[in-house]
């Protein structure tokens, strides 16, 4: 069987060749089917008359799975051959390639290929634009490619075009190159130069002419309508070259070698004028770089401000901006989020903040209460929605939240959704122009298109206080800014910083953006002042944003464990609302309770030495313990692994220094001595790793504080570093307290001994 | 405001299809995002497959493509990937997983990678390789698990045997709650009528043992929703019959015993054995029942939900009625609908008011995954919670806890009866 695809630019009379073809394999007596390939659906037209068919989408969209036949999508045309259109979605939506695939496993599982025939013919849609257009190319579905086109440079281009995407799959599968005349003098030169340029021949040549027009008025080719015509007869002798099949290798040309052999410009010219820009180059082919995304989507929503660090740094993209967006716009309450995407990325966003719950509430942590019955729904995208789009069933879930009384709502958008490049701007208008006192804030993260979790959380902080803080009379209270919505001790942060706050008579009033209301994101700007709660990115855009756009302060100072950390936060946020001496006396009384816990460790730790691994630099907490124990610290080491680049970030980008100098005041020469031990990043690998192991087995020290386990042969009592330590000044002592239980304990627990 | 996304989706099904083959590893080719949720499940539901990494090698994951997690490497597909494809990514992800040695290796697109186009087309392809390049969207877990292992299964063609003896058990999960004790439980009772177990199909098997599925006297359905359309491709393809209870999963005594006079009926087997156990531990239980009926603390008349999958929720719903006077008050079986037409017959014959919205409705009980029991518990909506799926309450399993069989229809006793007596 020859199984054949037609394939050149649009509009150049694939579809008049290829029926024209059919027709003329028909007429020999074989049984031919021609599939079009094309959106517009009106390859096969003239083979059966001018009716319209049923595509195969319209039918894998309006009819049930088992209620599906293969002869509801074929029609039989001039001498018996048989007729299928995939069609596709309508133009500016969805995704056409996508629609093909999904339309050639449809015919597949209907039975197509049980069909006998003698020849298939795929007519194929413009050029080989991405993967969904170059299915006719793979899976043995073609074995020849013919390629129409013109003189003209454009169809020339793609025809190029469409060898380079059949080098990627099996370069020798070419049929020839199908000339069909414009009627420019030169054009003819300009494909024999392409065709000896690229060593595929011209196998047909057709010229302008009525009787192509003619036919087509009666709904005819023209091997059916003018049977004894000169062209009928090319198109016989077309069908003779097709049943012999003939095939040669795809060779194809840079750009800059095109030009030249097809317009016969010098390549450097070309490269030095006008290369940069043209399709085919990978930073701008789609027009869909990093910048140009952004730019795009600016202009589109006027919404996203932010920048994607993660994205321009070419780093990995680690989770998605989609899970990150809803893991905070779920810890809102008030906020409802509809989500645009498959229900496989609701369960997987979801389940991140439900089991958060099910975690905090099993280990008898304080969750965060909006977690427990997340106010969402989704559009649940199935295969045809990511073909067709699913805009109006986006809208029926919003307007399904809003009948529920829901006046806040988010919505939040996924790969699928961003792929195939959904009309989200203009559902919100049409669903506002009903319901004006809705605020529908769009969050357009496409999924990880927008970046990484990270991103997607740091962009719907942003979000929800541009569409809902407001100005207003200013209170005597902070913003505490970079909740963590998964750490298990978020809860309890939070409480032990308002009651700092409180006996200082400071309220806070919004956790930016985690456990709180939309009344309160309201309030925002009304506060004085934000305190940051961690040094990641999500706090540091997020407070330059709210800086930028309502002139609010932050404190330079940050929220972070140990004693010194909170004396510095504490005066610093008392003394921009004049409570220097109520500060003081807060820090005395905290002060007196973190020596007084460091002491009672004193006689069990003193003079036990101890070898820190650890994977952050901020270990100041741990150094106030250590030290305030009496303990020898032999080293620390700081090991970085590859995802983990955000400290490194934040000091390139923001200048953000983690272990700031000249602040040794408060217990004497800690400092100094945290940074004389401090060695340079090493990077973790195996050879770090044994490093490590040397290290530790010369030193001989009494407890290992590490992020993982590390066997240096000798035993050594472990304790592991907490990913979130609390943001308290007695981070330092409850982890002493841990250490002085694990140096009373066996130096090696019996379950070792059963390890197999 | 509903709980109904925390139930698993089609896709996480083809990669638990997959992670469940003791000897296969899994590829997506897809963003991190598409591979970290399946990758954490996978190695939390079948831990410590290579052990090396907990011991001497910690980093042996910290790379590229794996990024910590042992299972499921990806092509970390980014927003450029999205134009330009990632044809060599995945060509070097399935050179570093081919080290690995996996008797099969798994290919599977994200949807945003099926979308455009992916074709998991590799440069060297070394052994068996899956591929699943248009992952259905928004389809119940059932399909998309089933679907892909009877790909699998194609593509191990495995022989149709002469000579047939044992059961296989089909329909079993890595999802399922203590998946292990389950099949151990299954085994023994079956094991008590001298019926082997040859292999569990996706749960813990190995590639050879899928190759010689074949020669199975009968395939047993345990989940209808996981299960059935596996089973039924074995007896079209291999002529290997299969069984299943119309009542549901073997848990609950009635739907228990119901399962082993099935399987034993087909093969012409002496159930008796069996039966003599499960009879033991119903009046061991009835003499529990009768104690607490006399101080004047039955169960009857105290409330319970259901969150589960139809094959779960129908026999346990009918057995905490029947058997404890429990009433049902709402249940919920996401999007499975295998056995819709059982549970709503099963209402209205008992009269009985129950209601879908399973996160809003106040019972005494609930029985279900762990977090909508711990977000039911959190919010005061119920006394107390009984888990039978993933993500299950207890944080650390180390004692058996089989979710079906008897040991599973015992634990399930032990745990709504406690509850219940709370009310006391």
């Amino acid at each position: 069987m020859r199984k054949v695809a037609v394939y050149g630019k649009g509009g150049i009379g694939k579809s008049t060749i290829s029926s024209n073809l059919t027709a003329a394999l028909s007429e020999k007596g074989m049984r031919v089917m021609q599939i079009g390939c094309d959106p517009k659906h009106d390859s096969t037209r003239l083979l059966i008359a001018g009716i319209e068919q049923r595509t195969v989408l319209e039918y894998l969209r309006d009819t049930k799975e088992n209620e599906r036949k293969l002869e509801d999508i074929t029609e039989t045309g001039y001498k018996g051959c048989i007729c299928v259109e995939a069609g596709g979605p309508e133009p500016g939506v969805g995704c056409a390639g996508r629609g093909i695939i999904s339309a050639f496993d449809l015919l597949e599982d209907l039975g197509i290929n049980e069909i006998e025939l003698d020849a298939v013919l795929y007519d194929v849609l413009g050029d080989v634009v991405c993967g969904g257009f170059a299915v006719p190319l793979r899976n043995d579905y073609a074995d020849t490619v013919y390629i129409v086109t013109s003189g003209e440079y454009m169809s020339i281009y793609a025809a190029n075009n469409i060898l380079r995407g059949t080098a990627n799959y099996d370069p020798d599968r070419i049929g020839g190159l199908i000339f069909n005349s414009r009627g420019d003098d030169e054009e003819k030169e300009r494909v024999m130069k392409f065709s000896c340029a690229v060593g595929v021949p011209v196998i047909a040549e057709f010229s302008r002419s009525k009787m192509f027009l003619e036919a087509e008025r009666i709904g005819k080719t023209v091997v059916e309508a003018f049977p004894d015509s000169e062209i009928a007869e090319k198109f016989r002798k077309l069908a003779d070259t097709a049943i012999e099949g003939k095939k040669h290798t795809a060779r194809f040309l840079s750009d800059p070698e095109l030009e030249s052999a097809v317009l016969g410009r010098s390549v450097a010219k070309i490269t030095a004028t006008e290369e940069k820009g043209r399709p085919g180059r990978s930073e701008d082919t789609s027009g869909r770089s990093s910048a140009k995304l952004k730019e795009t989507h600016d202009a589109k929503t006027k919404q996203i401000t932010c920048s994607a660090p993660r994205k321009t740094q070419k780093e990995v993209v680690h989770g998605c901006a989609f899970a990150g967006t809803l893991c905070t716009t779920l810890s809102v309450e008030g906020l409802a989020s509809v989500l645009h995407a498959p229900r496989d990325c609701a369960h997987y966003a979801v389940q991140m903040v439900t089991n958060a719950l099910r975690r905090s509430f099993t280990n008898g942590d304080v969750p965060i209460r909006p977690f427990a019955l997340p106010n969402v729904r989704c559009s649940n995208m199935d295969d045809a929605d990511t073909i067709f789009g699913a805009v109006s069933k986006l809208e029926s879930d919003v307007n399904h939240m809003i009948d529920k009384g829901n006046d806040t709502i988010a919505v939040i958008t996924s790969c699928p959704s961003g792929i195939i490049g959904e009309d989200i701007d203009g559902m919100i208008s049409r669903i506002k122009k009903k319901n004006p006192d809705v605020t529908i804030i769009p969050i357009i993260e496409d999924g990880n298109i927008k970046g990484d979790y990270m991103q997607g959380a740091t962009d719907a902080c942003i979000e929800l206080i541009r569409a809902l803080s407001e100005e207003g009379k200013k209170e005597r209270s902070v913003n505490l800014i970079g909740m963590k919505t998964f750490g298990i001790n978020t809860v309890e942060n939070v409480r032990f910083v308002s009651e700092v706050l409180e006996k200082l008579g400071i309220e806070v009033n919004c956790t930016c953006v985690g456990d709180t209301t939309v009344e309160k994101i309201r309030n925002i700007p009304r506060s004085e002042l934000c305190i940051l709660m961690t040094p990641d990115s999500i706090a540091v855009e997020t407070m330059n944003f709210i800086r930028s756009r309502f002139g609010l302060r932050s404190t330079d100072n940050m929220a972070r464990p140990g004693m010194m950390e909170t004396e510095l936060w504490i005066r610093e946020a008392a003394a921009h609302f004049g409570e220097n001496e109520k500060a003081e006396l807060a820090i005395k009384e905290i002060r007196n309770e973190f020596i007084g816990r460091l002491e009672s460790l004193k006689w069990k730790l003193k003079g036990k030495k101890v070898y820190i691994v650890g994977m952050k630099r901020d270990i100041n907490w741990i150094m106030e313990a250590a030290v305030g124990c009496g303990m020898d610290v032999l080293r620390h080491v700081v090991i970085d692994i590859t995802d983990r680049e955000e400290v490194r970030d934040l000091e390139k980008k923001y200048g953000i220094e983690l272990i700031p100098g000249g602040r040794k005041e408060n217990i004497k020469g800690m400092r100094d001595r945290t940074e004389r031990i401090l060695d340079p990043h090493i990077p973790v690998d195996p050879d770090t790793d044994a490093w490590i192991r040397k290290d530790m087995a010369e030193k001989e020290p009494d407890l290992l504080l590490s992020t993982y386990p590390i066997d240096s042969g000798k035993d050594v009592r472990t304790c592991f570093l907490p990913v979130n330590p609390n943001v308290t000044p007695f981070a330092g002592p409850e982890f002493a307290e841990l250490w002085s239980r694990t140096l009373k304990a066996p130096v090696k627990e019996g379950w070792r001994k059963d390890v197999v | 405001m509903s709980s109904e996304y925390d139930m698993p989706e089609g896709i996480l099904g083809i990669s638990l299809a997959f992670e469940g083959i003791k000897d296969a590893a899994t590829i997506m080719n897809g963003p991190t995002g598409c591979k970290s949720y399946p990758a954490w499940l996978s190695e939390h539901a079948y831990p410590c497959r290579d052990k090396e990494c907990y011991t001497n090698v910690p980093f042996k994951y910290y790379r590229r493509f794996f990024f910590t997690q042992p299972r499921v490497p990806c092509t970390y597909m980014d927003s450029d990937d999205y134009i330009m494809g990632t044809r060599e990514k995945l060509d070097e992800v399935f050179e570093d997983v081919t080290a690995l040695k996996p008797n099969l290796i798994g290919l599977i697109n994200s949807p945003g990678a099926s979308l455009i186009g992916e074709t998991l087309t590799l440069k060297a392809e070394k052994g068996v390789v899956v591929r699943i390049e248009s992952p259905q969207p928004s389809i119940p877990l059932g399909i998309g698990f089933q679907d892909t292992m009877i790909k699998i299964l194609e593509t191990l063609s495995p022989k149709k045997q002469k000579k047939r003896k044992g059961v296989n058990l089909v329909g079993i999960t890595i999802w399922d709650l203590g998946w292990e004790d389950t099949i151990d439980d299954l085994k023994d009772i079956l094991n008590s009528c001298g019926i082997k177990v040859n292999t569990v199909i996706g749960a813990g098997c190995t590639v050879s043992e899928l190759r010689s599925s074949g020669n199975a006297e009968l395939n047993v359905i345990v989940h209808r929703d996981m299960g059935e359309k596996i089973a039924k491709w074995y007896e079209r393809e291999l002529y290997v019959p299969f069984v299943e209870s119309k009542l549901g999963a073997p848990i609950g005594f009635d739907a228990l015993e119901d399962w082993i006079l099935q399987i034993c009926g087909k093969l012409n087997v002496n159930p008796s054995k069996a039966m003599k156990r499960i009879r033991e531990k119903r009046e061991r239980v009835a003499t529990v029942l009768l104690s607490l009926y006399t101080v004047h603390k039955p169960t009857v008349g105290h409330t319970f939900s259901v969150v589960a999958q139809g094959s779960v929720a129908y026999p346990v719903m009918s057995f905490l009625y029947d058997y404890l006077g429990l009433l049902p008050v709402a249940v919920n079986t996401g999007t499975d609908r295998s056995f819709d037409d059982e549970i709503k017959k099963f209402v209205k014959e008992n009269e009985l008011d129950v209601s879908d919205d399973v996160s809003e409705t106040p019972a005494v009980v609930m029985i279900g995954d762990g977090v909508s029991v711990a977000s039911a518990e959190y919010r005061g909506l119920v006394r107390g919670g009984f888990d039978t799926a993933r993500r299950g309450r207890t944080i650390v399993c180390i004692e058996e806890r089989p979710l079906l069989g008897l040991g599973g229809t015992m634990r399930l006793l032990d745990g709504v009866m406690n509850i219940v007596r709370r009310m006391d």
